[in-house]
């Protein structure tokens, strides 16, 4: 069992940290606690980690710096599964998916209700019913009695765990930021999780259908609730509740820097007369059917009112550095974020929108702030599908990418992206402009028909000029559209896309990229996709240039890649001379392509040499973009990025320490590697695992 | 309009009022004052540091003022420095620590981040030992404890 170390526990002679009102003048700014923790802090959890270990003033004020994370994922296979119960003591921060589980059992329940009367706090509350076999298993040769750090973070996601359970459950005392996700409507007391974890910071609830609440003021929460709450952020995903409840409860917050209301419903049915009222709300489309029944006709409309919810925000003096509220049922022309934006949080760096609102009207005042824009978070309505985001109003270009495109090109200064069904997206990167002139190149699979086919199926180009210009961009969390052509016509596309992104946003520290591998049209038809975005052809390997990468999750309904060389790259045993070697000859295997594709590019060339200046814009003299986009989208992209990595000097993704290759959470390279390739167990090992399961 | 810093060894420097406001400390210091021609006392900065502090003001004489950040971002980057900090950077581990300990003291913002950035990049991809004997560091844990911290190290790198 790991033990939490004291600093001074054995060593009472040990270094006291002196402090700058010291009198004599330090020689050195590692003897001021101050100054090491601000070089302390530009220190990543690599560094951390070997930094705890230099002596012990220096693991002292590193503790809390140390962020030690389990992941329970029910999409990891049986073995991970083992390995994380045997870990989940040493956890502050728990991650559990337990997407196809039940937690509604019987034995549960029972679990639940003899550890909640037990002594502490048991770390096996959170966990479901199927996996209580493997947890029995687990407790006897690792007997579990607590949580051994401070648990400071939860975060779960199901599509089913029963509300009662979730509102009766006892949550650790010690919560600082609790997210939960469920896929079905989420019926939820929020004054008793605030009443229960005290030093809550972070709240946020997520549900495809709706998240109703218990009014703050139930019989348990009206008494117990503190009047200062320390939350200072608060999101909320298809709230039910009405205007009041949130007012009030905003009464109590004044530290709340981030509030989301993400699919708010503003028409509600009903009202809280009543502080012991269970309230029901239903969606709009309920509301329908319901009234029509008259059940509910003692009941009134109730609809939030913005002007006055701002009003009551901009009374409160609520530090609101981020506000955004996006309702259920707007589209197209809706300017309200913007709007919310200019009066209540005029200074923000940090900014959400629904795709729609990113307009030209809304560039334009983001342009003419005063303050950098660093962070742009762009949501998609769950419920507006291909339908509503236009991508069949008559080819008309889409004018979400549009804008973001050129925003990127004009805005030097923004940190972190994340972005939802970004159509042409690629096509934008596309700085050579080789999509329409390369389609027989596109993939493998695809012969003369397909070309043909491609072709007649082609828009008009949607290219827009200009080269991201956020250079120091750290976080980029992209989801691209299956009706981006991009997607539907094969790899040289994604070669455009991860070559573009290694080149032009060299600081990536974080990367998601999800590729849609079904959309329904309109005509509600699906569509598979051909991509594949794991092989070496798609140039995956481009991104392993970046050098301060740590997270990379790239998302694909269907994992493709039969040859595991062609990935394992990722990991360190993936990069031995036996591994290279089948690579050098994946890549030898393409000595046709590359020379029809040296034609084409000689036959381009003629017509266009190089990157056109008003593409280029402001990164003409950035030699460095240039150079590195010099083959964009070319399978001789790849095949030079496999020889440079074969050279020992050449560092693949040094920093990286989280990798997911589909839709489950991030794990260490070499585990994500080893179980994309997983052969089932042999011989004991397959016994033992076998009795686990059946047990 | 200039003003007379002089160091712990007694030397004077002659700088323009706006290269030494850069520090905020002598801000305030001219702002208590008012007009005045007295030189200032700065008795933890010796010349051969002040030189190069004065060497950093010139140069980024017209950089906007720093707002104090806000932001919430647990970690900050070290691999931003611009060139010409990174050069200028280039001294000796005894000259790097006391140009921090001067901008800490001078209260000079972008320099202390500059300086902590360059020590935090000389930390980066170091073992413990490598780290301890960079910066004369004693190793007073004991065998067990060091094998525990391992441990714990090795319980968050293998997930």
């Amino acid at each position: 069992m790991l033990l939490r170390l004291s600093p001074f526990a054995k060593h009472s002679q040990s270094l006291v940290p002196s402090t700058p009102s010291s009198s004599s003048h330090p020689t050195s700014p590692l003897d001021v606690p101050e100054l090491l923790q601000h070089i302390f802090s530009f220190l990543n959890q690599r560094a951390l980690r070997t930094v705890l270990l230099v002596c012990r003033k220096w693991l002292y004020l590193n503790q809390h710096r140390h962020h030690r994370e389990v992941i329970w994922d029910v999409c990891w296979e049986h073995s991970s599964s083992f390995k994380t119960l045997t870990r989940l003591d040493g956890a502050e921060r728990l991650v559990l998916n337990q997407e196809q589980l039940s937690w509604n059992r019987a034995d549960l329940r029972i679990i639940l209700h003899s550890i909640q009367a037990a002594k502490g706090y048991n770390p096996f509350v959170l966990l479901g019913t199927a996996v209580d076999t493997l947890v029995k298993t687990v407790s006897r040769s690792h007997p579990i009695k607590g949580f051994i750090h401070p648990l400071r973070e939860l975060v779960f996601s199901s599509s089913e765990f029963r509300d009662g359970w979730m509102n009766s459950l006892t949550f650790p005392e010690t919560l600082t930021s609790l997210k939960m996700d469920k896929f079905w409507g989420l019926q939820v007391d929020i004054a008793r999780i605030l009443v229960v974890c005290p030093l809550l910071e972070s709240l946020e609830l997520n549900s495809s259908y709706n998240v109703t609440v218990q009014g703050p003021y139930t019989d348990q929460g009206k008494n117990a609730l503190p009047a200062r709450l320390p939350l200072r952020s608060l999101v909320l995903t298809n709230l039910n509740a009405p205007q009041s409840w949130l007012e009030d409860l905003l009464t109590l917050t004044p530290n709340l820097d981030t509030l989301k209301l993400i699919e708010l419903e503003k028409y509600i049915y009903g009202g809280l007369s009543s502080p012991n009222y269970h309230m029901v709300f239903v969606t709009s489309l309920q509301i329908l059917t319901i009234s029509t029944a008259g059940r509910y006709a003692n009941r009134t409309w109730e609809c939030w009112d913005w002007v006055r919810f701002r009003t009551h925000l901009q009374s409160l003096s609520l530090p609101r550095k981020q506000l955004f509220y996006g309702e259920y049922w707007r589209h197209g022309n809706d300017l309200v974020p913007l709007e919310a934006d200019l009066t209540i949080c005029p200074k923000t760096q940090d900014r959400t929108f629904f795709y729609y609102n990113l307009t030209p009207t809304v560039l334009t005042f983001l342009k003419e702030q005063p303050v950098f824009l660093t962070s742009l978070e762009i949501l998609q309505p769950k419920y507006t599908g291909c339908v509503h985001d236009g991508w069949n109003l008559h080819n008309k270009l889409l004018y979400t990418a549009r804008p973001l495109h050129q925003l990127l090109c004009e805005c030097p200064n923004l940190r972190h992206l994340k972005t939802l069904k970004m159509h042409y997206m690629t096509d934008f990167m596309d700085v050579h402009r080789r999509i329409p002139i390369y389609p027989v190149l596109s993939s493998t699979d695809q012969g003369q028909e397909g070309w043909l086919e491609d072709v007649q199926e082609a828009l008009p180009p949607n290219n827009v000029p200009g080269i991201w210009i956020c250079r120091g961009l750290e976080t980029l969390h992209l989801e691209l559209h299956v009706h981006d052509q991009a997607i539907e016509k094969g790899k040289h596309r994604s070669r455009i896309l991860y070559g573009y992104i290694a080149t032009v946003c060299p600081q990536l520290i974080n990367l998601r990229i999800r590729f849609p591998h079904f959309c329904e049209s309109l005509s509600i038809k699906s569509w598979p996709s051909k991509y594949e975005p794991y092989v070496l052809e798609g140039g995956l390997c481009l991104l392993s240039k970046l050098q301060h990468l740590e997270r990379l999750w790239i998302s694909h309904g269907i994992f493709v890649c039969e040859n595991p060389s062609e990935l394992n790259w990722l990991a360190k045993f993936g990069r031995t001379e036996e591994h290279r070697a089948r690579r050098r000859e994946i890549v030898d295997g393409w000595g046709s392509r590359l020379r029809g594709e040296a034609m084409l590019e000689a036959d381009r060339f003629e017509k266009c040499a190089g990157i056109a200046g008003e593409i280029l814009g402001a990164r003409a003299f950035d030699e460095e973009v240039v150079t590195g986009l010099e083959n964009l989208g070319l399978l001789q992209d790849v095949v030079n990025t496999v020889a440079e990595m074969d050279a020992d000097e050449y560092k693949i993704l040094p920093e990286l320490f989280k990798i997911a290759c589909g839709v489950h959470h991030e794990r260490n390279p070499e585990n994500e590697i080893k179980a994309l390739f997983y052969s089932p167990p042999v011989g004991l090992k397959a016994k033992l695992l076998s009795r686990v399961s059946t047990s | 309009m200039t003003v007379i810093l002089v160091s712990s060894d007694n030397q004077d420097f002659k700088v323009d009022k706006e290269v030494a406001e850069r520090s905020i400390l002598i801000k305030n210091m001219l702002e208590d004052v008012g007009e005045s021609d007295s030189p200032i006392p700065l008795p933890n900065v010796t010349s051969a540091v002040l030189t190069k502090v004065i060497e950093y003001c010139e140069h980024h004489r017209n950089d906007p003022v720093q707002v104090p950040e806000e932001t919430d971002d647990p970690r900050k980057r070290s691999n931003d420095i611009e060139e010409w900090d990174m050069k200028f950077m280039q001294v000796d581990q005894e000259m790097l620590f006391e140009i921090i300990l001067a901008a800490n003291y001078l209260d000079i913002k972008p320099l202390l981040d500059v300086g902590c950035k360059t020590v935090a990049n000389i930390i980066k991809g170091k073992t413990p030992e490598e780290i301890r004997k960079a910066f004369n560091i004693v190793n007073d844990f004991t065998p067990e404890e060091e094998a525990q911290i391992k441990k714990e190290n090795e319980w968050a790198e293998d997930r």
